[in-house]
């Protein structure tokens, strides 16, 4: 078990909150893992806000299904990182 | 990690975000993407970034990848560092496989070695408010050739979904799938069996390639699946149809055919995999593909004289047989079913979404 009760991890999320995204695979993994990288990466370049503006506001779930608005995350700064199981 | 497969429900999704909680056991929050994937849209699409925002709800860093160590640095260097920072190595192992389905064969049967480059396509489960599971889960690919020009191969593939913690039960009916195709979609098999085990259960992909010919993309393939559900458990087996619409479009979210079985299991003790071949509609199995379509159309030829009469024409054609006909002899052969193809994708391509099929054919 990951156990952050004691850990500085648990520390720094007192100015630091974290939080994961499970979302849908992109197809990072193609057979042709570089190319396929190469444009996983120019959408991101395109596509993400980009440093300095406003995150969007999108309605999600929270892990138990309730709604969940994405500025809901406060924090003094928020750290956000998208995965999934697949 | 456990052969976990893309769900196609929101209550599908949740059940993975236990499932993370369960096998990582962090105290990080999730939050839960809707279906349509909008979050991982709207920050740019790709499957493992990481944002930092900032206190007025601004983006301070963006990384289409995540790297710990760099991520490390930037919180260093925005909110200072720690006395004592946590190492990998800090944390105790949690992963936590899925060992309970050991008593079920995996391996059994070979997967189907696939061409290069194959593509995602959009599937759309139709699935109805009490409907029970997708407990198999239906995956499509098509090959470089089709996306480029409309005729190549087509990959379907059924997985069970570890969620629900059931097997293929070989001693019941295998999986049957039938296709029904939209006007100017042809593909080599409409109907597809899985080969009969030796093994009594087992959890291998059952999975399938055809030839597919499109001559218009804009509308779905439908797809109905019978298989029978039975849990490791032994408490149900069940028989279960499932239908699904085939997009003949790229799925962005679509990901890559897994090469890896099942989670866990019990290696297959070797031998003939399956009576009667491999799968049906396989290069290898029964009534499989690699025919060429041409081949296919003039199998209509029924008294071989080289070219197909209206009264030879398979319902499919024969809407079609006038626009086909080109030099207005009242038959179709090779050359003319070429020349069709050959103006098809003069016009950009076999198919693609560039407007109605009576624009195209007419």
């Amino acid at each position: 078990m990951m156990n952050f009760s004691e850990s500085p991890v648990r520390l720094l999320c007192k100015t630091v909150s974290f939080w994961v995204v499970l979302a849908g695979l992109t197809s990072c993994l193609a057979q042709d893992a570089n190319e396929a990288r190469k444009r996983v990466n120019s959408n991101f370049e395109r596509n993400s806000p980009a440093v300095g503006e406003r995150i969007p506001d999108i309605k999600v779930y929270g892990s138990r299904g309730e709604p969940f608005a994405i500025d809901q995350m406060k924090g003094p700064y928020t750290v956000l990182i998208f995965g999934c199981l697949t | 990690m456990n052969g976990y497969i893309r769900p196609v429900s929101i209550e599908e999704r949740l059940m993975h975000v236990k499932e993370a909680e369960r096998t990582l056991g962090s105290e990080i929050p999730w939050i839960c993407d809707l279906m349509s994937n909008d979050m991982k849209h709207a920050f740019g699409g790709a499957p493992n970034s990481e944002f930092i925002i900032d206190p007025e709800g601004k983006v301070a860093v963006r990384r289409s990848w995540s790297r710990p160590d760099e991520l490390r640095e930037d919180l260093e260097r925005l909110v200072g560092a720690v006395a004592n920072p946590t190492q990998v190595e800090d944390l105790e192992p949690v992963l936590r496989e899925d060992s309970s389905n050991d008593e079920i064969a995996v391996g059994v049967l070979p997967r189907l070695e696939l061409p290069g480059g194959m593509t995602p396509l959009k599937v759309r489960p139709n699935r109805k408010e009490g409907d029970p599971p997708y407990y198999a889960k239906l995956r499509v690919e098509a090959d470089q050739a089709f996306m480029d020009g409309g005729e190549g191969q087509l990959y379907l593939g059924f997985r069970l979904d570890p969620l629900y913690k059931v097997h293929w039960n070989n001693l019941t009916e295998p999986l049957e799938f039938g296709l029904t195709n939209p006007e100017w979609v042809i593909t080599s098999v409409k109907k597809g069996r899985a080969p009969k085990l030796e093994e009594t259960a087992d959890k291998d992909p059952r999975e399938f390639l055809m030839n597919i010919v499109a001559a218009d993309r804009s509308e779905p393939l439908e797809l109905t699946v019978r298989y029978f559900a039975c849990d490791d458990a032994n408490t149900f087996c069940v028989p279960v149809t499932q239908k699904y619409e085939i997009l003949l479009t790229r799925d962005p979210d679509g990901g890559r055919r897994t090469q890896r079985g099942g989670r866990g299991g019990r290696r297959g003790n070797g031998g003939p995999p399956a009576r009667g071949g491999g799968n049906f509609g396989s290069p290898r199995g029964p009534g499989g593909g690699g025919v060429p379509f041409l081949a296919r159309l003039m199998e209509n030829d029924q008294n071989q004289d080289g070219r197909i009469s209206q009264d030879e024409a398979p319902e499919r054609m024969s809407d079609r047989f006038d626009f086909m006909d080109a030099d207005g002899d009242g038959f179709v052969d090779r050359e003319e079913i070429q020349g069709m193809r050959d103006r098809f994708r003069q016009r950009g391509g076999l198919g693609g979404n560039r407007g109605s099929r009576n624009r195209q054919l007419r």
